[in-house]
């Protein structure tokens, strides 16, 4: 558990980057800092790891005072990514990561072999390896960052707006691969972004900062999408709030099962001249009514939130949604009118 | 170059001088300078006050240097550590600008990433910095010693410079093959260290010169 | 001994070798820079340059008086020698790294190359081309004391004769004119480098704590 105490950072021209900040941090947990440019959360992240001293304030890390503990020792406890990953550019992928146990003291030998069981577990593909950072694209780099930060399994993970300086595409893979691995880690981590949608999908909780260095919420993401403490953070969060927050609703919609599959092996709407052709696998491919074509989206997987549900509908021509499983396959059909009851009767939403 | 061939050991005793002359103050200022460029970087003021001084030093005419030292440290005006010292301290005012011009182009985040990562200063200097300074670095050392061979040679003035003593000897002789043979013998110098360095930087930073991006 | 007047013919000896080897190696250096830096061709001749600052000023000078005779002549080459290497690579690079974005904006206003050149490139390159001549002024300033080697005058007359009369005094003169000399001329160009930069204005202030650790974000 990390605890900031009224922690300060002021610079000697007066600004103030952070004030009085108190915050907990649970074990386990990963905790979003977002806000806009100089807000302060940086810095408050730095100060864990005091890469920045705080003016005034402890931070206690398992109830122990960082301020008593070794730099070198408290920054060898935490694993740190960087935007844009920091690697070190004359030393290879493997020997990047190397270093961190090297430093710890590790041998050659089992720093490269435990560098390399690193790089699979983010799944760097081992022929890059020996690539010094230069022949890495942006997104294999911080995979590296990431295995470097984490190959010494250390207790606290520090991400310094990881995925900010990669192109949205890659960005969304890299933060479905640290959703991956926290099924693994056991690690508390703080992640830096000025995101909000970033925020909202990793988080399980999210701190709101603002300028001055204050924070202005500190809360899980669906308290804040459906409950803002403040006009600040509700501008923060942004449009289509109330839709998205149903992104963390899961209702029992009831499902209609699939007809026999036509010679084509199109499946029938029902209650309608609609058809939804799929691939061999019964994917979902185009929705057809002898007159249009119209692609058809991945569906709507059976369990997930009541906004991947209301969007599959109101996106379906048929008005009717295909009901996905976890490989993808057609199972079922769920009408719009269905999804529209379920928001009419809200069970403990706002 | 007839007297070349026919004083072969006489010119390769000057040539062994004149190296030894120009690669030691070399040597000093870099030595000197690594450790005095790291310290000034977090000294702003102090680091303000050495890049002016550099700057001075580098204006003075080092003949001028060459006969002053005499006086001012009490070594005899024959004595060749004058050279080395004036030498040494052109290297070191050249050089350290390098070095503090070299290290700021450590990008931030790779700096950042050894401190989190819980490198000490010093290690970090040794293991992050100055590796990936070197594209920057080795420039400049090759400029510092192809001049101090050059410098050297204007030793001979006062009786001291390697091959610069064919220049001198040769002119009061009249004498144009042995001033050749010194020239010569200059120029392949000059280029050797040259070659040398750039061939040492080119072997420290395989890192930079991969860049095909991987798929 | 040595009376002011003395000094003052020294001192302009020695300003006259140096500012004739300056001008014809600015005459030959910065037109070839200008062309290398515009049409990006001929850069061989930046290492050929580059390659002549191996050849030592004192044998190239003590040469050329055995082969065509004592005078200003052989001095004047060994000094336009040493200066045009700083003086080529610096105007080159200067017109190199001019903005590709704004020759391009120059170029799609319907410029000339000609007046690309004058009105756009040349501003641009022209703070690089003052240090590259500043480093060439250094150089011959220092080196012109050798042409009292050749027997010809310059404050390193002082120099040489002081060291044959064993007189100490004299030598030391010689050296602190030379300094003097560099020194003045050097913060005379930096002030002209410091007219011709475009847009200059105050070194942006840093936050005193910042060398280190990047503040806030």
């Amino acid at each position: 558990m990390i605890e900031f105490e009224g922690v300060s950072k002021t610079y000697p021209d007066g600004t103030a980057a952070v004030d009085g900040l108190d915050l907990r941090i649970d074990s386990g947990s990963l905790t979003v800092f977002v806000g806009p440019s100089g807000c302060g959360k940086t810095t408050s992240m730095r100060m864990i790891n005091r890469m920045v001293e705080p003016t005034a304030g402890r931070i206690l890390m398992d109830g122990q005072d960082t301020a008593q503990i070794p730099t070198v020792k408290l920054r060898q406890s935490m694993g740190y990514v960087l935007q844009g990953a920091g690697l070190f550019p004359h030393r290879t992928a493997i020997d990047n990561v190397a270093t961190t146990l090297r430093l710890a003291g590790a041998s050659k030998a089992d720093a490269r072999r435990r560098a390399g069981d690193a790089l699979r577990l983010v799944r760097l593909r081992p022929e890059l390896d020996d690539r010094f950072p230069s022949q890495l694209s942006g997104g294999q780099q911080q995979r590296v960052g990431v295995a470097r930060a984490l190959v010494a399994d250390p207790p606290v993970l520090l991400m310094d707006e990881p995925f900010s300086a990669v192109d949205p595409v890659v960005r969304a893979e890299l933060q479905g691969e640290l959703l991956r691995l926290r099924g693994t880690l056991s690690q508390t981590i703080v992640f830096v972004t000025h995101d909000i949608d970033e925020a909202l999908l990793l988080g399980d909780r999210i701190v709101v900062f603002g300028p001055g260095g204050t924070v202005h919420q500190c809360a899980e993401p669906q308290t804040i999408l459906e409950r803002p403490a403040d006009a600040f953070v509700a501008q923060m969060v942004g449009r289509d709030r109330g839709f998205r927050a149903l992104g963390f609703h899961v209702e029992d919609l009831p499902v209609l099962p699939l007809g026999d599959p036509g010679a084509d092996g199109a499946l029938e709407v029902p209650g309608g001249s609609w058809r939804l052709t799929v691939d061999d696998a019964g994917r979902p491919l185009t929705w057809e009514n002898g007159v249009t074509r119209t692609p058809a989206g991945d569906g709507h997987a059976a369990g997930s939130s009541l906004r991947s549900a209301l969007d599959a509908a109101l996106s379906s021509p048929a008005g009717t949604a295909a009901v996905v499983d976890d490989a993808g396959r057609v199972v079922g059909w769920l009408q719009r009118s269905a999804v529209l009851t379920a928001l009419e009767a809200p069970a403990g939403r706002p | 170059m007839n007297w070349m061939f026919a004083n072969p050991d006489e010119f390769a005793a000057l040539f062994a001088e004149h190296t030894a002359l120009s690669l030691l103050p070399t040597l000093i200022g870099l030595v000197a300078a690594v450790p005095l460029g790291a310290a000034l970087r977090g000294l702003p003021r102090a680091r303000a006050i050495a890049v002016v001084v550099a700057g001075i030093v580098f204006t003075i005419p080092s003949l001028a240097l060459f006969v002053v030292i005499p006086g001012l440290i009490g070594t005899r005006i024959l004595d060749p550590v004058n050279v080395v010292i004036a030498l040494s301290m052109y290297s070191l005012a050249l050089l350290v600008r390098s070095v503090l011009d070299a290290l700021d182009g450590v990008p931030p985040a790779v700096r950042d990433a050894a401190r989190a990562m819980g490198y000490s200063s010093l290690r970090r200097i040794v293991a992050v910095d100055l590796p990936v300074a070197v594209p920057v670095l080795v420039p400049a050392l090759r400029v510092v010693a192809v001049t101090n061979v050059s410098l050297v040679s204007v030793g001979a003035v006062i009786g001291i410079g390697g091959l610069g003593r064919l220049f001198t000897a040769g002119y009061q002789r009249s004498y144009p093959d042995q001033i050749v043979a010194g020239i010569i013998g200059t120029v392949v110098l000059a280029l050797l260290i040259d070659r040398l360095l750039a061939l040492a930087g080119w072997s420290l930073t395989r890192w930079q010169r991969v860049t095909e991006a991987a798929a | 001994m040595i009376d002011t007047a003395t000094v003052l013919l020294r001192v302009l000896e020695h300003l006259g070798y140096s500012g004739l080897a300056l001008g014809i190696a600015a005459l030959i250096a910065v037109p070839l820079g200008l062309y290398i830096g515009h049409t990006g061709r001929g850069s061989w001749m930046i290492a050929g340059a580059n390659a002549l600052r191996a050849l030592p000023s004192l044998g190239l000078m003590t040469l050329l008086v055995l082969l065509i005779g004592a005078g200003v002549v052989p001095p004047t080459i060994a000094l336009v020698i040493l200066a045009v290497p700083p003086i080529l690579s610096n105007t080159a690079a200067g017109i190199s790294v001019a903005d590709p974005a704004a020759v391009d904006a120059a170029r799609a206003m319907g410029m000339t190359d000609r007046q690309l050149l004058r009105q756009v490139e040349l501003p641009i390159a022209l703070p690089l081309v003052v240090s590259g001549f500043r480093a060439a002024v250094l150089q011959v300033v220092a080196t012109a004391t050798i042409a009292a080697f050749v027997n010809l005058g310059g404050i390193g007359r002082f120099i040489f004769d002081g060291l044959a009369l064993y007189d100490y005094g004299r030598v030391v003169l010689g050296a602190v004119l030379v300094a003097a000399v560099a020194l003045a001329l050097d913060g005379a160009l930096a002030l002209v480098a410091r007219a011709v930069t475009p847009g200059r204005v105050g070194r942006t202030r840093t936050r005193p704590d910042s060398a280190n650790e990047r503040v806030g974000e």
